[in-house]
C-alpha cells in the first residue's frame, strides 16, 4: 500500500518530468484510439455497403469457350452450292438448376423470373396474338420439305426440337404467358410506370395472380375470383391449378409494338397473368423458361468461389458469371487507402511513442539513481522498488488512457469524416468495439511495461553501494 | 553471544591491489558505545558498509547474532536490525524530511513495532528530540542545512528502533552544543535502551563518549585503552 502512495507522491514530485511522460502518453494513446476507430468504422462501412448493395450476378455464355467449341456444318443450297457455317448451341439450364443455384451461403439474395404458356378453359383473351399451330403450317411457314430440315433451321436459330414440339403440341384454348416474378418490385415495367396497378395489390402468398383490367372485363372477373388454369402442352399438361385474383393492372402503353433498334424488356401483357415465381415454379407445367435470373452475391470476393459451387452443381463449362465489380471497387477503395493511411498513422506514433518513452525512462533512470541507492540502502527490496516504477507508470498510462480514449474516439468521427470521403456512397458507421477497446487497453499496458522496464532492468542489476559510490 | 562480530575481514576495492582492510577480527555488543577513529582514507566508512551489509568482505565473515551476513536476507537486516547514518547522509532529496522517514519505517514495517503512535507524530517527536521542529521538518530536504540534514539522517536511523545503530561522522557538520545533544542521545540508546551503537568519528570530544574505541591502523583494527 504504501508503495503506491509513494509512487503517486514521486509523480507528484517529479511533475515536470511526468507531465513530459503524460503528454506523450496521451498523443500515443489518442491517436491510437483514433487510428483503431478510423480503422474499424471504415472496415464496417464498407461491410454495409457490401451488405446494402450485394453484388448482381446473372450467368452468360463465355463466348471465348464457345469460339472454340463451334460445329462447323456444311450445306448444300438448293442451288448445288455448297456453304459450310460454323454453329454453336448453348444447352439451356433447367429452371430447377437455377433454383438450386441459389442455395448457397454466397447468395444474400435471389432475383428470379420465369414465364410459360397458360391454357385455361374458363378465360378467352382479350386480345388473341396467339394462333394454334399444326406441324404442316410449321413447315409451311418455315418452307421446309422435311421435319428434319425444319429441326436443323430450329437449331441454326437457337432452339431445339423441343421448342418445336411445344409449338405443335399447344392446346387450342391458349390464352397466353404467366410469368413468375420472385419479388413484385422487381418488375420492370411497373418500376418504369409503363403498367399500374389499378384495384387491389401484388402477390404475396402462393397462387395469388394480378391480371390486366381488360381480360378481367373481358372475362367478368372480380378481385376474389378464382381462376382456373394449366399449361398449354397438349400431351404433358393434364394437371390444372387454381389462382386467385388479388390485383388488376392497367396497361398504359397499351399493345405498342417494339420500336426497331430500341432493345426491350419483354413484359407481360394484356392476356398474361402474374403470379410469384415460386406459385410459378410449383405449377408443374411442362415448359417453363426461365427469364430475368440474378443472384445478389454476398461479397465481391466470392464471385470464383460462387462459380466452382455452380459448376459442382452441374452448370456446364460454356457458362461464365456476369457482374460488375468496377463501381464496387470504386466506392471501397478509397476507404480501404484512407484506413490503411490511419492505421500507418497510428502506429509510426506508436513505435515512435515508444522509442521517445524508453529514451526518457534512461534518462529518467539516471536521474533515479540515487533515488535507487538510497532506498535499497536503508533496506527496500528490489521488487518493491520495481513495483513502485510499474505503479508510477500504470498510473501515469492510466490516467492518459482515460483521457485519451474518450477524446480519440470523439475525434476520429470528424477525422474520419476528413480521411473518407463520404460522398461517395458510403453510410457512416458508428464502430467502437469491445475487440478495440481490449487492444487499446494492451497498447496502455504496453507502454506502461515499456515506461518502467529500462528502471527495473537497472534495478535488478547494481547493488545499492555501488550506485551511492557512483555519486561522490 | 556477541551481537555482531567480524571474523577475519579482509576487504579490497574492486580492481584495486591494496587490500584496505586486513584480516580484521571485532566484537560489538549491545548495551555498549563503540567509536572507531582513524586517518581519513583508513577505512572507517569501508568497514561500516560491510557491517550495514551494503558490501560483502573480500575474505571472512560478518556475523549478525551468529548469521552470515552474505547468506542472509541483507534488505531485511537493513531494513530492521539496523540503523545507518550515512556520512553524505543519503536522504532523498526531493522530499521532506518526515517523508524521508516516514517511507523507511514502512519499508521496515515498523507499524507492528510502534502501533500506539501515528508514524507522523512518532517522526515529529524523534525530530524535536533532535531539535528540529514542524516546520522544518516538511521541508524538502534540499532545502535544508547541511546539520539539520544529518539530524534527519539520525532520525530515520533511529525511527526503526533497530538493535545496532552504526554512524558515519554523525556530527561532523555540527556546533559543540547540538553535538552533545546528539551524542548523549546515543549514550542513552547504548546504556538505556541496551543499543549497539557503533559511532565512526575524528572528533577526540565523540571518542570521549565511547565504552571502547577502536582504531584503523593500516588495515588492521586495534583496540584501545581508554
Ligand atoms: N569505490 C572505491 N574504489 C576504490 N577505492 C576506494 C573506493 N572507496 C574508497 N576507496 C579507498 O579506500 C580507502 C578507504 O576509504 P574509506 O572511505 O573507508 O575511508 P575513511 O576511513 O572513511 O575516510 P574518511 O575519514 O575520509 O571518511 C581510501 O583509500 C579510499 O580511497
Ligand atoms: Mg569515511
Amino acid at each position: 500500500m504504501f508503495i503506491y502512495l509513494n509512487a503517486l507522491k514521486n509523480l507528484l514530485r517529479n511533475k515536470g518530468r511526468n507531465i513530459l511522460v503524460g503528454v506523450i502518453l496521451l498523443i500515443v494513446m489518442t491517436a491510437t484510439t483514433v487510428s483503431l476507430s478510423v480503422n474499424s468504422m471504415s472496415g464496417a462501412m464498407i461491410d454495409n455497403f457490401t451488405e446494402g448493395i450485394g453484388v448482381p450476378t446473372t450467368i452468360r455464355v463465355d463466348w471465348d469457350w464457345a469460339r472454340n467449341h463451334m460445329t462447323t456444318t456444311t450445306i448444300e443450297s438448293p442451288d448445288g452450292s455448297i456453304r459450310s457455317s460454323s454453329n454453336f448451341n448453348a444447352i439451356e439450364i433447367p429452371i430447377e438448376l437455377y433454383v438450386a443455384f441459389a442455395d448457397s451461403i454466397y447468395v444474400q439474395d435471389f432475383l428470379s423470373s420465369a414465364m410459360a404458356q397458360y391454357a385455361s378453359d374458363d378465360i378467352v383473351p382479350a386480345i388473341s396474338l396467339y394462333q394454334p399451330l399444326t406441324l404442316e403450317k410449321l413447315m409451311a411457314q418455315f418452307n421446309a420439305q422435311t421435319y428434319e430440315e425444319l429441326v436443323t433451321m430450329f437449331q441454326q436459330m437457337g432452339s431445339d426440337e423441343d421448342y418445336i414440339e411445344s409449338l405443335i403440341d399447344a392446346k387450342p384454348t391458349t390464352v397466353g404467358m404467366i410469368w413468375g416474378f420472385s419479388k413484385a418490385s422487381l418488375m420492370g415495367d411497373f418500376r418504369r410506370g409503363e403498367k399500374r396497378l389499378l384495384e387491389g395489390r401484388f402477390f404475396e402468398d402462393l397462387n395469388e395472380t394480378v391480371i390486366s383490367s381488360e381480360l378481367a372485363a373481358k372475362n367478368n372477373i372480380k378481385l376474389g375470383d378464382i381462376i382456373t388454369v394449366s399449361g398449354n402442352s397438349q400431351t404433358h399438361d393434364k394437371e390444372t391449378i387454381n389462382l386467385t385474383v388479388v390485383g388488376m393492372f392497367e396497361d398504359i402503353m397499351g399493345e405498342v409494338q417494339p420500336q426497331l433498334g430500341v432493345a426491350q424488356e419483354i413484359t407481360p401483357g394484356i392476356d398474361d397473368l402474374i403470379v410469384s415465381f415460386d406459385t410459378l415454379y410449383n405449377a408443374g407445367f411442362h415448359r417453363i423458361d426461365p427469364s430475368t435470373m440474378t443472384y445478389f452475391l454476398t461479397h465481391p470476393e466470392v464471385t470464383a468461389a460462387f462459380l466452382s459451387e455452380m459448376q459442382g452443381k452441374g452448370l456446364h463449362e460454356m457458362f461464365m458469371l456476369d457482374y460488375d465489380l468496377d463501381e464496387y471497387y470504386a466506392v471501397v477503395d478509397p476507404v480501404r487507402d484512407m484506413s490503411g493511411i490511419a492505421v500507418t498513422f497510428g502506429i509510426v506514433i506508436l513505435i515512435t511513442g515508444a522509442v521517445i518513452l524508453v529514451f526518457l525512462s534512461v534518462i529518467n533512470i539516471r536521474e533515479r539513481k540515487y533515488e535507487v541507492g538510497v532506498l535499497r540502502a536503508i533496506g527496500m527490496k528490489k521488487h518493491q522498488l520495481a513495483r513502485g516504477m510499474i505503479y508510477e507508470s500504470l498510473t501515469l498510462v492510466t490516467l492518459c488512457t482515460l483521457i485519451g480514449l474518450p477524446l480519440g474516439v470523439l475525434l476520429s468521427r470528424p477525422i474520419a469524416g476528413i480521411l473518407l470521403d463520404t460522398s461517395s456512397g458510403l453510410e457512416m458507421a458508428r464502430e467502437f468495439s469491445a475487440g478495440i477497446l481490449s487492444l487499446l487497453l494492451a497498447v496502455a499496458v504496453i507502454l506502461g511495461i515499456i515506461s518502467s522496464f529500462i528502471g527495473i532492468l537497472y534495478i535488478t542489476k547494481y547493488e545499492p553501494i555501488r550506485i551511492l559510490q557512483e555519486r561522490t | 553471544m556477541n551481537t555482531l562480530a567480524i571474523n577475519n575481514v579482509t576487504y579490497k576495492y574492486g580492481k584495486t591491489t591494496k587490500s584496505v582492510l586486513k584480516n580484521v577480527t571485532a566484537n560489538f555488543e549491545k548495551g555498549v558505545l563503540y567509536c572507531i577513529v582513524g586517518k581519513s582514507g583508513a577505512g572507517k566508512s569501508t568497514l561500516l558498509s560491510l557491517i550495514s551489509g551494503l558490501d560483502l568482505c573480500t575474505s571472512g565473515a560478518v556475523l549478525y547474532e551468529n548469521e552470515d551476513l552474505s547468506t542472509m536476507n541483507r534488505d531485511e537486516y537493513r531494513a530492521r536490525n539496523i540503523g545507518v547514518i550515512f556520512q553524505g547522509y543519503n536522504l532523498l532529496t526531493n522530499c521532506s524530511a518526515v517523508e524521508n522517514i516516514v517511507l523507511s519505517m514502512n519499508i521496515s514495517n515498523c507499524r507492528e513495532r510502534c502501533p500506539q503512535r501515528s508514524a507522523k507524530e512518532h517522526v515529529y517527536s524523534l525530530l524535536e528530540k533532535l531539535g528540529i521542529d514542524k516546520e522544518t521538518a516538511n521541508r524538502k530536504v534540499l532545502k535544508l542545512s547541511g546539520g539539520e540534514q544529518q539530524r534527519v539522517g539520525i532520525a530515520r536511523a533511529l525511527s526503526n528502533n533497530p538493535e545496532i545503530i552504526i554512524a558515519d561522522e554523525p556530527t561532523g557538520n555540527l556546533d559543540g552544543e547540538t553535538a552533545k545533544g546528539i551524542m548523549d542521545i546515543f549514550v542513552k540508546l547504548a546504556h538505556e535502551e541496551n543499543k549497539c551503537v557503533i559511532i565512526v568519528t575524528h572528533s577526540k570530544d565523540v571518542a570521549a563518549y565511547a565504552d571502547q574505541i577502536m582504531r584503523i591502523v593500516n588495515g588492521k583494527l586495534e583496540v584501545q585503552n581508554k
